[in-house]
């Protein structure tokens, strides 16, 4: 593992997939002014929502991508490294999901810390992205009390939509 | 004016096709407007467009009497948001509608809690006699909360001793 940059100002990402993962992360983000730190970076899956974040700060987009499409997976990979690298972020929060899930574990290796939301649509269970984040993310949340009893590294506070 | 959307993300033909035959036949008769995505299907009786910008996609939820969609929880939240009774059809694995099934879930628990009404091929008819008289329960999100989670775990960041 490589350590982050030392600097005293946390650089937070925030990011989301385009869809309801990103209305989930809007919701999110109105609740930012009471964080001690505000994000300063956005990453997301589309130019059509990047248009829009950019209006808060400068805006990575990775593409979107599932696991039936290596392929793609592979573009967003290449995308995920390019961001992580070009802005080495302390901590990256997302609400998911797997290109974001992606960036998440460059961020990690490169020393980042990672919350991780599911998505509110995962009612019976975690995501993919949520199961490979589950032990990974520093701080993993799941937004219905069911599936975090089912697990002990996911906490339920409450729900974003 | 009924709009239907398969969100942005993924075509979903099997809606558009049910709705268009379902104008088709006589069953819908109010007017239909449909936003289609990446989909091969074309309706051929009701007026449609592939993408909408949000403020647009906003305008046509909140304008509309009734919206028929996916069971994605973008649209589910914007419906209740809008006060717009909104009658999904879930995506499937097994039609390469989605990654895996949890639309079906989704769609169930929503319906379940009272927010939203789900339909499948054969009961297109029965639901949409049950739209008319149905008021969607509006959900209770925490959202303070989350952020509260979330702000106190970037607080022990930003007092963390080996940040320098």
């Amino acid at each position: 593992m490589l350590k982050p940059r030392a600097s005293k100002k946390l650089k937070v990402c925030v990011g989301a997939s385009s869809g309801g993962h990103m209305t989930e992360l809007l919701g999110l983000l109105s609740t930012s002014e009471t964080w001690p730190v505000q994000p300063s970076v956005y990453v997301t899956t589309r130019e059509i929502w990047a248009q829009k974040l950019r209006q808060r700060g400068p805006t990575y987009v990775v593409g979107e991508c599932d696991r039936n499409k290596p392929i793609k997976m592979l573009m967003t990979f290449w995308k995920s490294l390019f961001f992580v690298i070009v802005e080495r972020p302390d901590v990256v929060i997302t609400t998911g999901s797997l290109p974001i899930a992606i960036v998440c574990v460059i961020a990690k290796f490169f020393g980042s810390k990672t919350v991780w939301i599911d998505s509110v649509a995962q009612l019976d269970d975690l995501s993919m992205s949520g199961r490979l984040m589950l032990n990974r993310a520093d701080l993993f949340l799941t937004q219905w009390p069911e599936v975090a009893e089912r697990y002990e590294a996911a906490r339920y506070v409450g729900e974003l939509q | 004016m009924i709009f239907v959307t398969s969100g942005s993300m993924l075509p979903f033909d099997r809606l558009f096709k049910i709705v268009d035959s379902a104008v088709e036949s006589g069953l819908i008769k109010d007017q239909v407007f449909g936003q289609i995505g990446e989909g091969s299907y074309e309706p051929r009786h009701f007026d449609y467009t592939r993408f909408l910008d949000k403020t647009e996609f906003d305008q046509r939820v909140k304008s509309a009497s009734l919206v028929i969609g996916h069971a994605g929880i973008g649209v589910i939240i914007q419906a209740l948001d809008s006060k717009t009774p909104l009658l999904v059809l879930a995506r499937r694995s097994e039609f390469g509608e989605h990654v895996n099934d949890h639309q079906v879930a989704t769609a169930n628990k929503f319906e379940e809690l009272g927010h939203i009404l789900s339909f499948d091929e054969d009961s297109l008819a029965t639901k949409l006699r049950q739209v008319a008289s149905f008021t969607p329960v509006p959900r209770t999100p925490n959202v303070k909360g989350v952020g509260e989670a979330v702000s106190d775990f970037l607080q022990t960041l930003v007092h963390d001793p080996s940040r320098a």
